[in-house]
């Protein structure tokens, strides 16, 4: 679990907010980048590790709002906390419908931008490491034989051994081996644990 | 019963099949008479509702292969660019296809400009090809139709303003089809067409003269918000809010820095140059704010910044001019009555503008919660009896709360959501400072207003 620190990403137009914002997120161990426009942001690679988005509302150009529905469109899922020097009681309302984490009026207090990060690293964090795990069962399920899958497939169904042998026509021994070398790649305890896994890649339930 | 009659009978002598063949040419003549109304009631109603001229062409193409012995129905413009050819704007029928790729011209140099087509549209007459197997003037297409079953054809010019500008084509897979009947109908349906044609260059001069009326309107509405920050007119809402952001910023950053710098020092060992820095940005940030603050009292001083000879009439013109946008979208009608032959007054035409304004405003205001009667402001201006120049804005909006009308010009009263509550006793102030009085009453039988009065140049001056 040595993850580098999250990120947090400020963009908003007012240097002194900017910089006031980056002084307070590394005192408490975050790492920051700052933008000073949705341009520049968009322009930026998007940061490795888990990260939280803190957004002005009111920005030159492109505004918050609009960011947010274009990171939505691109399937890009940061979470976001916009602040705000208004405080425009239906744009929060919208930004809030629109899955931000949190809305905040400046001057906010200090402890209501920390939770609100924390709410939001933990957010990402969990989003990527069910990515991560879908992606690792995707690569394990990819490195099994077409046979292997076709066994994966019908033990998930709950068949046994001799049904299965006899579906595919095979002896009931090749059935066996392939059943382990399924286990093996794919790093399932348990027949319970492998018919979980083909759950979650997705095979019918009912047989290929 | 006559035609059993007629089936038992031998026609030998022919006598019968001369009756048969009257007869036939009776009912042919019946149905295609029924058919020729159908078309042209058809027709002519694309003719009243077309919406575009394609639609148009195309119906009425649609209505004439409605007969089954026509096979092809089309119209095509007379192009006078160079091989004259002639454009095809719609066509309908089954043989339709025989025209795919089909030069036509009405050029009398070349060989296709010499056909039926071409010839018509030369002459202005219409042109009848009785039998495509026969016909001289068909035989460089005689070939070429043959599988498409095409035997006789018309061509009818149309005009307009006396020119020829096109012509209808009907083929039929019969010879001898077409006779003074149809010859009478298409020419007819060919000088509806031409007069739709015209009807569509009238619309579509209409549709850009009238993208040219928008345009032009946005331009104004451009030019007169262009105006309004020109004379950085704002109203008070907005000016107490845009300052109220540029101080609430970098109160906001040193907020933040202080809980920084309280961070860093409670390290351990603690972050001294860290603490440092961020010392640094609150002290920049603060002289930030204080600088918003002395330019704020800079633009609010009471001091009148200018003092010059001024028409009330025109400053009020100015900013109905102004606001003439905000009245358009909030539905409210005005009506001026400015008097002429007034003094002139002396003083700061902007601060002026500025008490105008927030009357005005104020009054849009009061009336947006109505909707039982028309909105509306009148702006007023007269000589006042001790000779001084008055001026009211009065609106027949929600009206003055008695329960609170004491409180109107005091600082920061308002009764709306985001308001702010300047604008009454600013204005009271600018008016003051100029000399002058600002005081409110009821309307009848709604609504309220407001009246301010001047003293006149000559009194301000002395
Ligand atoms: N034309 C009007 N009709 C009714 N009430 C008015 C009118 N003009 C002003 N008022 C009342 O006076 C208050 C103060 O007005 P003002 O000082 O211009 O501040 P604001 O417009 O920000 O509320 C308003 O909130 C409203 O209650
Ligand atoms: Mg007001």
């Amino acid at each position: 679990m040595s993850e580098a620190p999250p990120t947090i990403i400020v963009v908003d137009d007012d240097i002194s907010i900017r910089e006031s914002l980056e002084g307070l997120l590394r005192s408490v161990g975050f790492q920051v980048r700052l933008f000073g426009s949705v341009a520049e942001f968009l322009a930026g690679k998007l940061p490795e590790g888990p990260c939280c988005l803190i957004l002005d509302v009111r920005l030159p150009g492109q505004s918050g709002l609009d960011l947010q529905a274009e990171l939505a469109g691109a399937d890009i899922r940061l979470p976001i906390v916009f602040i705000t020097g208004h405080g425009d009681i239906p744009m929060s309302v919208r930004a809030m419908k629109a899955g931000a984490v949190e809305f905040l009026s400046k001057p906010f207090r200090e402890q209501d931008l920390l939770d609100a990060l924390g709410v939001g690293v933990a957010r990402d964090r969990a989003r990527r490491q069910a990515e991560a795990a879908a992606a690792e069962l995707t690569a394990k399920f990819e490195a099994l034989t077409p046979r292997e899958r076709q066994v994966l497939g019908l033990v998930a169904t709950g068949r046994l051994n001799k049904q299965i042998a006899g579906e595919i026509g095979v002896s009931e021994i090749t059935v066996k081996v392939h059943r382990g070398q399924v286990m093996r790649k794919m790093g399932a305890r348990s027949v319970a644990d492998l018919v979980r896994m083909a759950d979650r890649l997705g095979l019918a339930p009912d047989g290929p | 019963m006559e035609l059993d009659g007629r089936a038992d009978t031998p026609s030998e002598d022919g006598l019968f099949r001369a009756a048969d063949g009257a007869l036939a040419d009776t009912e042919a003549e019946l149905r295609r008479l029924n058919w020729a109304l159908a078309a042209y009631g058809r027709s002519s109603s694309a003719l009243i509702h077309f919406q575009t001229l394609d639609d148009l062409v195309a119906s009425i193409c649609g209505a004439i292969v409605a007969q089954e012995e026509y096979v092809i129905a089309a119209v095509g413009l007379a192009d006078s660019g160079p091989g004259k050819p002639v454009r095809l704007l719609a066509g309908a029928g089954p043989a339709l296809a025989y025209l795919d790729g089909l030069n036509l011209s009405w050029d009398e140099s070349l060989p296709e400009g010499n056909g039926p087509t071409g010839r018509a549209i030369r002459s202005g007459e219409s042109l009848i090809m009785r039998d495509a197997l026969t016909e001289p003037m068909f035989a460089p297409w005689r070939e070429r139709a043959r599988p498409f079953g095409i035997r006789s054809s018309v061509t009818v010019p149309f005009r307009r303003d006396g020119r020829v500008v096109g012509v209808i084509l009907v083929y039929a897979s019969r010879p001898h089809a077409f006779g003074t009947k149809e010859l009478e109908l298409f020419s007819e349906l060919g000088s509806e067409l031409a007069f739709a044609m015209s009807v569509a260059e009238d619309r579509a001069q209409l549709k850009a003269s009238e993208a040219a009326r928008l345009a032009a309107e946005d331009a104004a509405r451009e030019a007169q918000a262009e105006l309004a920050r020109a004379g950085r007119l704002l109203s008070v809402g907005e000016f107490a809010s845009s300052i109220a952001h540029e101080i609430n910023q970098p109160v906001a950053a040193i907020i933040t820095n202080g809980d920084a710098a309280l961070r860093w020092l409670a390290r351990d060992p603690p972050d001294l140059d860290e603490v440092r820095a961020a010392i640094e940005r609150m002290s920049r940030d603060a002289k930030r704010a204080s600088g918003v603050v002395a330019r704020t009292r800079g633009l609010l001083a009471k001091s009148r910044t200018d003092d010059a000879p001024l028409d009330v009439n025109e400053v009020a013109e100015e900013v109905l001019l102004y606001t003439a946008d905000e009245r358009r979208r909030s539905q409210v009608s005005v009506s001026t009555d400015l008097a002429s032959g007034l003094p002139l007054v002396r003083g700061d035409r902007i601060q002026l503008q500025q008490v105008m304004l927030n009357l005005i405003l104020n009054g849009v205001d009061a009336m947006k919660g109505v909707n039982d009667r028309p909105r509306w402001l009148r702006v007023r201006s007269a000589l006042g009896a001790d000779g001084e120049v008055l001026v009211e804005v009065e609106d027949c909006g929600v009206g003055l709360d008695p329960a609170t009308s004491d409180h109107l010009f005091e600082h920061f009263f308002t009764t709306k959501d985001g308001g702010v509550g300047l604008g009454l006793p600013i204005s009271r102030s600018i008016v003051e400072a100029h000399g002058g009085r600002l005081w409110a009453g009821p309307a009848s039988p709604h609504g309220a207003v407001f009246r301010f009065c001047l003293p006149v140049a000559a009194l301000a001056a002395a």
